[in-house]
C-alpha cells in the first residue's frame, strides 16, 4: 500500500509540474471557479496523475517504491499531457 | 448464542454522520442548489417544489440524480478504500468519477472533491477511530437514503435551508 501511496503522489506532483511547463494555468482563472469548464494544474490534472498511477500499479502488479515512483512520474506527465487535450475527448457542453 | 454488541451500531452511526456531512457540505458549496446542471434536474427541482418540496433543494436532488456528485464520491470513495485496503483506493475512486463527470456533462468539482475529502474521512475512520470502513460505506448508503429515500418534500427543505444559510440559493 504504501508504494501505492507513493508512487500516487509522485503522479499529483509529477502532473501538476508537467502541467505547469506546458503552459495551463496554475488555477482556474474564471470565476466563479465552481462552475468553471477551465482545466489547470491544481485541477484536475493531480487527480488524473495519483489515480492513474495507482490503476497503472495495480494493473501491472508492481509493489516495489521504485517502480511505483517511476510509474507516477510517467503517468503524472501523460496526465498533464492528457488534461491539456481534454476537450478532444471530453468537449465542453453546448450553452442552453 | 449470538452476541449482540452496540459497536457495529456506534461504527455506522458515526459512518452515517460522516458520509452525510460531506456530501451534504460539499455538494452545497460546489452549487448544487444555485441551478439545474441538465433539463432532467431542473424537471425533478420543479416536481420536489410541487408537492411542498424546496426548489433548492429540489434541484440539489435532480443534480444528484443526473451526474456523479459528492454522494457518489463518498460511496465509491470509501468502497475503494475498503477493496484496495487503503487510501489509494480513494484515490483511484476520484478518477472514476471525475471521469464519469466529464462523460455527463459535469466540469466535475463537487464529484472529485467530495471523493477526496472523503477519502480523508475515512483514512480517519479506520485509522484514529479504529473503525471498520465497511461501516462507513454503510452509513453512506444510510445517508443517500435520508436525501432520496424517505421523503423528497421534507429533505428539500432542509437541504434547501442549509443552502441558503451557506449562500447557496436557487439563481433562477
Amino acid at each position: 500500500m504504501m508504494a501505492e501511496l507513493v508512487g500516487a503522489a509522485a503522479g499529483a506532483a509529477a502532473s501538476f509540474t508537467t502541467a505547469l511547463a506546458i503552459g495551463l494555468p496554475p488555477i482556474q482563472r474564471e470565476k466563479p471557479r465552481r462552475r468553471s469548464w477551465e482545466v489547470s494544474a491544481a485541477f484536475p490534472t493531480p487527480v488524473i496523475g495519483a489515480g492513474g498511477t495507482v490503476a497503472v500499479c495495480r494493473v501491472l502488479g508492481w509493489k516495489e517504491l521504485r517502480l511505483a515512483v517511476l510509474v507516477g512520474v510517467a503517468v503524472g506527465v501523460a496526465s498533464a499531457a492528457f488534461v491539456a487535450n481534454i476537450e478532444r475527448v471530453f468537449p465542453r457542453p453546448e450553452p442552453g | 448464542m449470538i452476541a449482540l454488541t452496540w459497536e457495529p451500531v456506534v461504527e455506522l452511526a458515526t459512518g452515517l454522520a460522516l458520509a452525510w456531512l460531506n456530501f451534504v457540505t460539499v455538494d452545497i458549496l460546489m452549487g448544487l442548489p444555485e441551478a439545474p446542471g441538465v433539463k432532467g434536474a431542473g424537471a425533478i427541482g420543479r416536481a420536489v417544489e410541487r408537492r411542498g418540496g424546496d426548489l433548492a433543494g429540489g434541484y440539489f436532488m435532480g443534480n444528484i440524480v443526473c451526474s456523479p456528485d459528492a454522494s457518489a464520491g463518498t460511496l465509491l470513495a470509501s468502497a475503494g478504500y475498503w477493496c484496495l485496503g487503503g487510501p489509494h483506493g480513494g484515490l483511484l475512486a476520484a478518477l472514476a468519477v471525475y471521469l464519469g463527470n466529464r462523460l455527463c456533462a459535469d466540469p466535475g468539482y463537487a464529484g472529485t472533491l467530495g471523493a477526496l475529502s472523503a477519502t480523508a474521512l475515512v483514512t480517519l475512520y479506520d485509522r484514529v477511530l479504529g473503525f471498520d470502513p465497511i461501516n462507513f460505506v454503510a452509513g453512506m448508503v444510510l445517508a443517500i437514503t435520508t436525501i432520496h429515500g424517505i421523503d423528497h418534500p421534507i429533505a428539500s427543505r432542509i437541504i434547501g435551508d442549509m443552502a441558503r444559510r451557506l449562500g447557496r440559493g436557487p439563481r433562477e
